[in-house]
């Protein structure tokens, strides 16, 4: 897989359209969610040995989106399985 | 004698915590910046609290929040990122996004993205294009139907 630059990682994130701190909160919030969904979702792809890595990652992206969303002021959510 | 002893200690308790309350504003905000920087753990102090049991609303997510959470980390609606756009994906050919870089797996796959086999691309990649570079699985049949139906509605 060849490297993206800068410039065209930023333009896949729609870089462009953050105006304010709550936009870059928001691209965070987002970001990390769905890096810990994608670890979550992998672990079944994955060899055994590899299982636990792709666990502990996972919490720690879930560990950072729950602090972007105290910082947004989102609710806790009432379901119990968050990732489904 | 008990009695009173048991007021005497609830009220100096009282004032022991009012007054730690007022000390740890100001112990705190400096702890605050200071650990942040260093990325060490971060006293919350209430003000940072915004929890709102009455806010939460425990709903059902819609397949565009779906989409966002379980594929918003590889994928968008417009634009190639670590997987191609999927704009327009349902009806498409596979692996026929012009501008985005496919594995050999995808270039060979021979299909048309529909119900069925978006089914079984999400809950399995590797089954349909064995050598995909995607590895993400999704075992929830009511969440690929849901991501499914979205992506029905951004292909339209």
């Amino acid at each position: 897989m060849v490297a993206k630059s800068d410039s065209e990682y930023a333009e896949a994130l729609n870089v462009a359209s953050l105006k304010n701190q709550e936009d870059v909160l928001r691209l965070a919030l987002g970001l990390e969610r769905g890096a810990a969904n994608a670890y979550l979702g992998l672990i079944p792809s994955l060899g055994v040995n590899f299982h636990q890595v792709a666990a502990q990652m996972a919490g720690d992206e879930a560990f950072h989106a729950a602090i972007l969303g105290n910082a947004l002021g989102e609710p806790i959510p009432k379901a119990a399985l968050i990732f489904g | 004698m008990s009695y009173r002893l048991s007021i005497a200690v609830a009220l100096i308790a009282g004032i022991a915590t009012f007054i730690f309350m007022q000390d740890s504003d100001k112990q705190f905000a400096p702890l605050q910046s200071r650990n942040a920087a260093n990325h060490d753990s971060v006293p919350i102090g209430a003000e940072f609290i915004h929890v709102s049991a009455l806010a939460a609303t425990g709903t059902a997510l819609s397949g565009k929040e779906l989409y966002t959470r379980r594929c918003g980390a590889c994928h968008s609606v417009d634009q190639n990122r670590v997987g191609p756009r999927h704009r327009g994906v349902y009806g498409r050919k596979a692996g026929s996004v012009a501008d985005y870089r496919y594995t050999n797996a995808l270039k060979k796959l021979n299909l048309t993205w529909n119900e069925s086999n978006l089914d079984r691309w999400l809950a399995n990649p590797t089954a349909v294009a064995p050598g995909t570079a995607m590895g993400f699985r999704l075992n929830n049949p009511s969440e690929r139907k849901a991501i499914i139906n979205y992506l029905k509605s951004v292909s339209q």
